[in-house]
């Protein structure tokens, strides 16, 4: 009896130590991921991995991404992205709120579309990078 | 009676009833997440409810059984709620969830609870790995922390019911 409990008890500190690992390991990699976030010049669309548009949030407009998976509408109005409408099967992109901030992402899965914020010099960074690793 | 374990002394008609009954109930859980959706605008943030019939089929149940039950269910729900893409993610979320829960109940070391833990957060962390790779992109990393979040929360809340079941399971249908 108390061998049972002695052992329910070391499983349970086990549980707890596995918990504090995993909280405190997502509360490290929060501030990695959201690290310098200011407001974006433009938005990068992507499509299957491949850049399918850039959106200047300096001008108002709205872009209309179709393909055979299905169709998104994005809009760009007050230097926010949005997707105002998508025939996805769970409108994730829809109800996601608007995005401004370098980093932000909206992502529509089933339709493989992913829109980043982007900041001005961040083209020239990745860039500079791609050199300098081909170097 | 139809939990039962009688060493390995299952017939297979019974094994095909007791997986039916599983996969059945795992499929009504995947409906009822299905028609209430949580209101966070994050693709993978879920509960998880027909986790709840794997982590609890570990305990009683021979693990290919598990896996088999486990599989079907992803499928069916996936050609009646989902399509494709979604059957690849829940597939790659459930699979390696399995074999880590798998594993940690053989460790002895995690409780119901740790192992649901676990399963959760690495079921979050291989579907956004695969996201990564049909996207062909890394942005989406940065849903990372709040995946792991969403994977411990609902790990913990299933991993709890999983405990009170298993209990009740094993007074009802396995007597001392």
């Amino acid at each position: 009896m108390s061998s049972h409990q002695k052992s329910a008890s070391r499983l349970l500190k086990n549980d707890i130590v596995l918990l504090a690992i995993l909280v405190v390991a997502a509360l490290i990699l929060f501030p990695i991921v959201s690290h310098s976030k200011k407001p974006g010049a433009y938005a990068l669309v992507e499509l299957d991995g491949a850049e399918y548009a850039t959106l200047s949030l300096d001008t108002d407009t709205t872009l209309t991404v179709t393909t055979d998976r299905g169709t998104n509408t994005i809009v760009v109005r007050n230097r926010e992205v949005s997707v105002e409408s998508a025939d996805c099967p769970d409108l994730i992109c829809v109800n996601h709120a608007s995005i401004s901030l370098t980093g932000e992402v909206i992502v529509c899965l089933p339709h493989k579309l992913v829109i980043t914020i982007k900041s001005d010099n961040s083209a020239k960074e990745s860039e500079g990078s791609i050199d300098a690793v081909a170097e | 009676m139809l939990l039962q374990n009688n060493g390995n002394k299952k017939t297979p008609a019974i094994l095909v009833a007791q997986s039916g009954v599983l996969i059945a109930l795992a499929l009504v859980f995947s409906y009822v997440e299905h028609i209430i959706p949580i209101p966070i605008p994050v693709p993978g943030v879920k509960l998880g409810l027909a986790n709840l019939v794997t982590l609890t089929g570990l305990f009683f149940l021979n693990p290919i059984q598990v896996f088999i039950i486990l599989v079907s269910r992803i499928l069916l729900a996936g050609f009646m709620f989902g399509n494709l893409s979604t059957i690849i993610y829940s597939l790659a979320g459930g699979i390696i969830s399995f074999l880590l829960m798998y594993g940690a109940t053989k460790l002895k070391s995690f409780s119901p609870l740790g192992i649901s833990l676990l399963g959760g957060v690495f079921h979050n962390l291989a579907q956004l790995a695969v996201a990564c790779l049909i996207l062909k992109s890394t942005t989406l990393l940065a849903y990372l922390p709040v995946l792991m979040i969403s994977g411990i929360t609902a790990g913990a809340l299933i991993g709890i019911v999983s405990k009170t079941v298993s209990a009740y399971v094993n007074r009802r249908i396995i007597p001392d």
